[in-house]
């Protein structure tokens, strides 16, 4: 009986350890509502500031990021595309779209041609919609294994495109894909480099 | 809770001590030896020279400084970094990591054309202090060797990653015949600060021959940069880069330098 006690004692002393440890852990960012939360302060209850989650963009240029997203995000037919960075410098604009080479919910990724496609809508896109881009850089990564990571992620194609050049390749609209990149320096990075 | 510390106590007294002190590794003969010893600056007695011709400043009285930037190329950072350099007319040395040139060559590229300069940042990025001799001299050949196609010429500077370095690894990279390159002014551009701390820390330890270390992968940096060359450019100071500003302090004939005792 006394033995009962003593470990009914310690699995309550375990659990409030265990609870209190749960409880101290924060929501990540992406889950957390954007709702006002309430702190005390020295001049007594404020209101914190919101914080709207928006994991897929950077946070320079928050507004334009926020539209490339809705502009790049629907024209693919996968939707994967990750994140997207836009910098809006006195009328130079530069941008960053980084998608995902691997087919979203599958163990699959996406074949050369796939790649070339969806590179080149995100391209047009961006030039077509939003004027003031300058440069942007597409590159598509696949998740690293976790034995074997040293980073989150590798980068297995890319390419970085100036709005010069896409004005001189607009003229010629019967330009194949590969064409199209090609005129960029589109660059092919396998998966099996080694680390 | 006392039963936490217990268990704690209990682990701590199980582990083995790790030593106090660590054996230096000697090292290999096949080492090309040292150059010269230690080289101060006459002015302030400050590191200029290392013994294996590491750089942390080039001692000069012409106000020059050179910018240097580690780590990338980045996409979407790199472009924006050189707009506002080709902007400004200002070059710059780029300390570039083999793998992320490997992924992103028309950034590289980029950088030749814009008129600035290219050194060897190791091709993993790896922390060098942790690796095997063969391995740190895997690390900077392969960076080296694979920027090479980008200049045409061979890669001559180098940087350790992270700036962590131990004598092996400035003799490896002075036997494999890089210069490595550190810095006399960086504002620790990396950590969580403003840009105008960026601008002040720059200025702070600005003086003729500095060599600055920034980060390519910073937004605080590309947006304090224009306030950087503005305030610099006011001082009198004109830009260079490394391989340049070594020439202009006379880098192959430190002997004019006093020696250290």
């Amino acid at each position: 009986m006394k033995r009962l006690k003593v470990a009914a004692v310690l699995a309550a002393i375990f659990l409030s350890a265990v609870s209190a440890a749960l409880a101290s852990v924060a929501p990540s960012a992406i889950t957390q509502p954007a709702v006002h939360r309430v702190f005390s302060g020295p001049r007594g209850l404020f209101p914190a500031p919101v914080r709207r989650p928006v994991p897929w963009i950077e946070g320079v240029t928050p507004p334009l990021e926020d539209r490339l997203f809705g502009a790049t995000y629907r024209v693919l037919p996968n939707h994967n595309v990750l994140k997207v960075y836009v910098f809006n410098a006195g009328g130079y604009e530069s941008a960053g779209i980084r998608f995902s080479a691997r087919v979203p919910h599958t163990a699959r990724d996406l074949t050369e041609t796939e790649l070339d496609r969806e590179a080149v809508q995100l391209i047009r896109t961006t030039f077509a919609q939003f004027p003031d881009v300058q440069t942007v850089d597409i590159w598509a990564t696949i998740p690293v294994a976790q034995s074997q990571a040293t980073t989150k992620e590798s980068t297995v194609f890319s390419v970085s495109a100036d709005r010069a050049t896409y004005v001189a390749l607009r003229a010629g609209r019967d330009l194949s894909d590969d064409q199209f990149l090609d005129a960029f320096g589109r660059v092919w990075v396998s998966p099996e480099v080694p680390q | 809770m006392l039963h936490l510390f217990a268990m704690l106590a209990a682990v701590l007294m199980t582990t083995p001590m790790l030593p106090r002190t660590h054996t230096v590794t000697p090292l290999p003969r096949f080492l090309t030896p040292p150059v010269s010893r230690e080289i101060l600056d006459p002015e302030d007695g400050s590191l200029t020279y290392g013994p294996y011709g590491q750089v942390w400043r080039v001692p000069m009285q012409r106000r020059e400084i050179a910018l240097t930037f580690d780590d990338g190329p980045y996409p979407f950072y790199t472009p924006l970094l050189l707009h506002v350099l080709e902007r400004s007319g200002v070059p710059a040395t780029f300390f570039i990591v083999g793998r992320s040139a490997q992924e992103f060559p028309a950034l590289v590229r980029r950088i030749v054309v814009g008129g600035n300069e290219l050194g060897d940042h190791t091709f993993n990025h790896y922390t060098l202090t942790g690796l095997s001799d063969y391995q740190i001299a895997y690390q900077i050949a392969a960076g080296g060797a694979f920027l090479q196609q980008f200049t045409g010429q061979p890669v001559t500077l180098f940087r350790p990653p992270h700036g962590r370095y131990n004598q092996h690894v400035v003799a490896i990279a002075h036997t494999l015949g890089f210069k490595t390159i550190f810095w006399s002014d960086s504002p620790d551009d990396v950590k969580n600060i403003s840009p105008d701390i960026v601008v002040s820390r720059v200025l702070y330890y600005a003086r003729p021959g500095a060599i600055v270390l920034m980060h390519s992968g910073q937004y605080k940096t590309i947006e304090a940069l224009p306030e950087i060359i503005y305030r610099l450019r006011a001082a009198g100071y004109s830009f260079v880069t490394v391989s340049q500003l070594l020439r202009d302090g006379n880098y192959d004939q430190p002997a004019q330098w006093p020696i250290k005792p």
